[in-house]
């Protein structure tokens, strides 16, 4: 069983059952749904899995990081610099009725990375990720009981012409009580 | 093997988590609720021109017009001049980390008009937040390196350089810079994020808002019922219009050879005609 078939069928278990777990590519897209839909899948050509672990504190913050799994058989490439918040990782914040109270709006940024470079991306060997810390100083929160949505998506850095990466993307829910 | 190390932050709440799909409900709800649309305390005056009470911040904030009998073309016709509110900061230089400028979503402050027999509900404040955040190279990129103004000495430009930083610095105006930059490049270029095209986002769909909300209105008996009324219809148009002001400012392109990029390459050509004549003095 390969690794997307692995996570068709046991990521919609682990959701039933309120478990989170990485699930990865294609922000919840199943190796089902891209065997139902190849024209729009297709452009995705690597998995990539998210992560994410909200920090205890003020102001809220989180460590977020992309991996490729275990069972991958190829170093896969992720953009070096994943900063600013809301451009490659976007937060969605929602209450328990499941309301979004809080996102972000994504930033215009100059990269100083060229997205044609090399120098613009780590290259991860299986089992391996790449990550950093987000702090957003904006949201405000009632206590209660959320959950935080964090979205990547590559954007326009599709890898150098030698090594073309195509659409990445894929999301990860954590779940947040603020007391 | 080039992958970062992998850091388990401070405090670990929770661990990883498994994503909704992009279709989901919860993906796609807006964020209307999150735009706040509290009225002011205002008044109107004479001929129906709006005037805004202390506390609002800016008196100006009404571009009045004169108003015929029945208020509802001056209710469409006073426009309000929305205030854009900046805060730009400098981050810590980086030679990976990119400037960036966000902005928030505009709130607004409206009240209730009387007109004629009816009631309708007019715009009184809008206001958009932004942020810039300028996060310049080491100095070591820059052939002046301070003040962060491209104007200071250029003591970073040799007999053996000055060649490849103006070179470097040509391209830099269509593409992601080389080793050598301009600070200018950088603040031009998120001003006119911020100027150019954010602000000019925001204040085109204010017109189609405000028209909008003029159409709007009521034969509520008291004040308080004609507020309960149209706030929340006049909330929603604004919060309607400044969405897809937002979607128009996300579309534009921002790309090398784009306007942004264009805007920034004034601050280049600048800097390349002093490094030139620096050049030319120094008979190199």
């Amino acid at each position: 069983m390969t690794y997307a078939s692995l996570l068709m069928y046991v990521c919609p278990v682990l959701a039933v059952i309120g478990v989170v777990a990485a699930c990865g590519p294609g922000s919840g897209s199943s190796a089902g749904d891209r065997a139902k839909s190849p024209a729009v899948r297709s452009d995705v050509k690597a998995d990539v899995t998210c992560h994410a672990w909200l920090v205890e504190g003020s102001p809220f913050s989180f460590h977020f990081a992309l991996s490729n799994p275990a069972s991958a058989t190829a170093p896969l490439w992720v953009p070096r610099v994943l900063e600013p918040l809301g451009a490659f990782v976007a937060v969605q914040i929602l209450d328990g009725a499941g309301a979004v109270v809080y996102e972000t709006n994504p930033p215009k940024f100059t990269p100083k990375l060229d997205p044609e470079s090399r120098d613009a991306y780590v290259a991860l060997d299986p089992g391996y990720s790449h990550g950093t810390t987000f702090v957003d100083e904006r949201v405000a929160l009632a206590p209660g009981d959320y959950d935080v949505k964090l979205i990547y998506s590559n954007l326009y850095f599709r890898g150098p012409a030698e090594h073309p990466l195509g659409e990445q993307r894929c999301s990860t829910v954590v779940r947040y009580s603020k007391r | 093997m080039t992958n970062k190390e992998f850091r388990p932050g401070r405090s670990a709440l929770t661990g990883d988590g498994m994503a909704p799909g992009p279709t989901s409900a919860v993906g796609k709800r807006t964020l209307t609720e999150a735009l706040p649309s509290t009225a002011p305390k205002a008044e109107t005056k004479g001929g129906g021109t709006a005037k805004l009470d202390a506390g609002l911040g800016d008196a100006k904030g009404v571009e009045a017009a004169p108003m015929d009998a029945g208020g509802a073309k001056a209710a469409a016709a006073a426009r309000v001049v929305p205030k854009f509110v900046l805060s730009e900061k400098e981050g810590a230089r980086s030679n990976t980390k990119a400037a960036t400028t966000d902005t928030d979503n505009p709130t607004f402050t409206g009240k209730i008009v009387k007109d004629g027999g009816g009631w309708r509900y007019q715009l009184a404040s809008v206001e958009s937040k932004g942020t810039i955040d300028l996060v310049y190279y080491t100095a070591d990129h820059y052939p002046a390196p301070t003040p962060n103004d491209d104007s200071g000495d250029l003591s970073n430009v040799t007999k053996d350089n000055w060649k490849d930083i103006v070179k470097d610095l040509k391209d830099h105006r269509t593409i992601v810079a080389g080793n050598w930059s301009s600070y200018r490049r950088t603040y031009l270029h998120e001003h006119y994020h911020w100027e150019t095209e954010w602000q000019g986002e925001v204040k085109k769909a204010l017109i189609k808002a405000e028209d909008e909300i003029a159409k709007l209105s009521s034969a509520a008996a008291t004040e308080a019922d004609a507020k309960a009324e149209l706030e929340p219809k006049a909330t929603k148009i604004f919060n309607d219009h400044m969405r897809a002001a937002r979607t128009a400012y996300n579309a534009l392109p921002d790309t090398p050879g784009s306007a942004p990029y264009v805007a920034g390459a004034a601050g280049v050509d600048a800097l390349v005609k002093r490094v030139e004549a620096h050049a030319s003095s120094q008979k190199w």
